[in-house]
């Protein structure tokens, strides 16, 4: 594993420990009022994460909606995969794109 | 057990059978109906996990009541002839592996370039019949388990689909259930997509993905509504159709919740709730689902609420939706164990108070 790797999953063990999230209470109108750029977000995060962590919190992984990642850490993961999560390539996922996906993330998290 | 059937009841109590002897011997059952133009519409879960029967399919019980049952396609496929080394549950512990292909018996191994025959009824389809009986046909295939059919406002075919386990002799990781518009004619992709992607094509780290069990593809899927949680078991499908439950024109899903262990490990509950789609922006947020910092079922949150909700319907005005909540069913290890006298059924009307 390369160091950075190992550096990045000691600080998602860190976070790990962060506060539990909010579950099963919808938020529609907030996330719908939002700009477009975090709509468009949360459409690639539906398609492409919400499987995994349904809807932000915990599933076959990880909750996300609950832990303060910096956004560059987000995209790391999107792109490498660390851990058993699958990565996703540049064609999968453009850098804009994974962009929207930190801001619709962030917002998921503001609200919690 | 000779298999499915679909059935015409009438008004004086008479029973016609329109169809019977449908392939689900196996893991998945007939699913449906849905009505449409003088068409009964119905779904065939498959026989297998991934298309290849394995111990897994003892563990259910079917392999040693039916050990010639296997999934049968929709139109002649081509193998690429892969084969999979398994115990052979239906001898002794100390038996010799066997070797078994896809789309044949248990123990029978594949060539490359062999083709395997379609009939009808096939496993992993949606299939319609007239109204007043008649010849079977195909609507659409490659789909694992077509589980809630339902109709749009606007008279398109919906169905949700119960996604890969990690289980038997080719298990899949990490794919989710996922909502489709039925396009007639199309194949889904299953045994070598998952949600419109293909397995092969996934990477996961440390683990080896499934290689492609067909040499050629009828095409390539389209691509999913939305995508639902892995193992969420995303079962029931309704549309709301009116102004006065709101949400006109978006589908709600009922997840039954997961089954883990017996199908893979998850990280926290998944499902347990009735989740609501957007099907124009293929987005999704949770509809009814019990609050609380822990998520899951209510026997789980030791609270009242959700527990497994399986089916979704609105009353004929559209101003009541109606879930079937199935009720308390743990796992038992490999083992479901459903509690009787545990299902509720719900009602969710529009208030005026938030
Ligand atoms: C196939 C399932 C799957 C999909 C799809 C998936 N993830 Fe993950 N994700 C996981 C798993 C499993 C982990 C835990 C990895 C580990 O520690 O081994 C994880 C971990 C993470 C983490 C680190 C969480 C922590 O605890 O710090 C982030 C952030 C993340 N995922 C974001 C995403 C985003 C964004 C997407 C969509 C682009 C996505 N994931 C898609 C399975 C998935």
């Amino acid at each position: 594993m390369s160091k950075v790797a190992a550096m990045f999953l000691l600080f998602l063990s860190l976070a790990m420990g962060a506060c539990s999230a909010r579950r099963g209470m919808p938020y529609t109108q907030p996330i719908l009022a939002q700009e477009k750029g975090v709509l468009e977000g949360k459409m690639l995060y539906d398609r492409y994460c919400n499987s995994c962590h349904p809807q932000g919190t915990s599933g076959l992984g990880p909750a996300i909606n609950n832990k303060p990642l910096p956004g560059f850490m987000i995209r790391f993961q999107i792109r490498h995969g660390v851990g058993v999560m699958p990565a996703f390539k540049r064609e999968v996922i453009s850098r804009e794109e994974s962009k929207k996906i930190v801001a619709y993330l962030k917002e998921l998290r503001r609200l919690d | 057990m000779q298999g499915g059937k679909i059935l015409r009841v009438s008004r004086d109590g008479s029973i016609t059978t329109l169809v019977e002897g449908l392939p689900s011997l196996g893991d998945h059952h007939t699913n449906g109906p849905v009505i449409r133009e003088g068409y009964v519409y119905f779904g065939q879960g498959t026989a297998t996990n991934a298309a290849v029967v394995g111990p897994d399919n003892a563990d259910y019980g079917w392999l040693r009541r039916k050990p010639d049952f296997h999934d049968t396609p929709c139109e002649d496929i081509v193998l690429m002839g892969q084969n999979f080394t398994s115990p052979n549950p239906l001898l002794s512990s100390a038996a010799e592996p066997v070797r078994t292909g896809a789309f044949v018996p248990f123990g029978q191994a594949t060539s490359k370039g062999q083709v395997i025959k379609g009939a009808l009824p096939c496993n992993g389809s949606i299939m319609r019949l007239p109204l007043q009986g008649g010849e079977l046909e195909l609507v659409a295939w490659g789909l694992r388990n077509p589980y809630g059919l339902a109709l749009s406002p606007d008279g398109e075919l919906y169905v949700t689909e119960n996604s890969y386990d990690v289980r038997g002799s080719r298990p899949v990781w990490g794919v989710g259930d996922v909502l489709w518009k039925i396009q007639e004619g199309s194949w889904y992709g299953w045994p070598d997509f998952g949600g419109g992607v293909p397995l092969s094509k996934r990477e996961v780290p440390g683990g080896e993905d499934p290689r492609p069990l067909l040499e050629r593809h009828p095409q390539k899927p389209p691509r999913p509504v939305v995508n639902l949680g892995v193992h969420s078991s995303s079962n029931g499908l309704a549309f709301s159709s009116s102004a006065a439950f709101g949400f006109a024109g978006d589908a709600f899903i009922a997840q039954f919740g997961d089954m883990a262990p017996a199908i893979g490990k998850v990280w926290h509950p998944v499902g347990y709730k009735v989740v609501r789609v957007n099907t124009q922006t293929g987005t999704v947020e949770d509809f009814v689902a019990n609050k609380g910092k822990r998520g899951g079922p209510a026997s789980w949150q030791k609270s009242g609420g959700l527990e497994r909700p399986i089916s979704v319907s609105f009353s004929p005005d559209g101003s009541s939706m109606y879930i079937v909540d199935f009720g308390i069913m743990h796992m038992d290890g490999k083992n479901p164990k459903p509690l009787q006298g545990s299902g509720v059924i719900w009602e969710v009307r529009k208030t005026t108070t938030p």
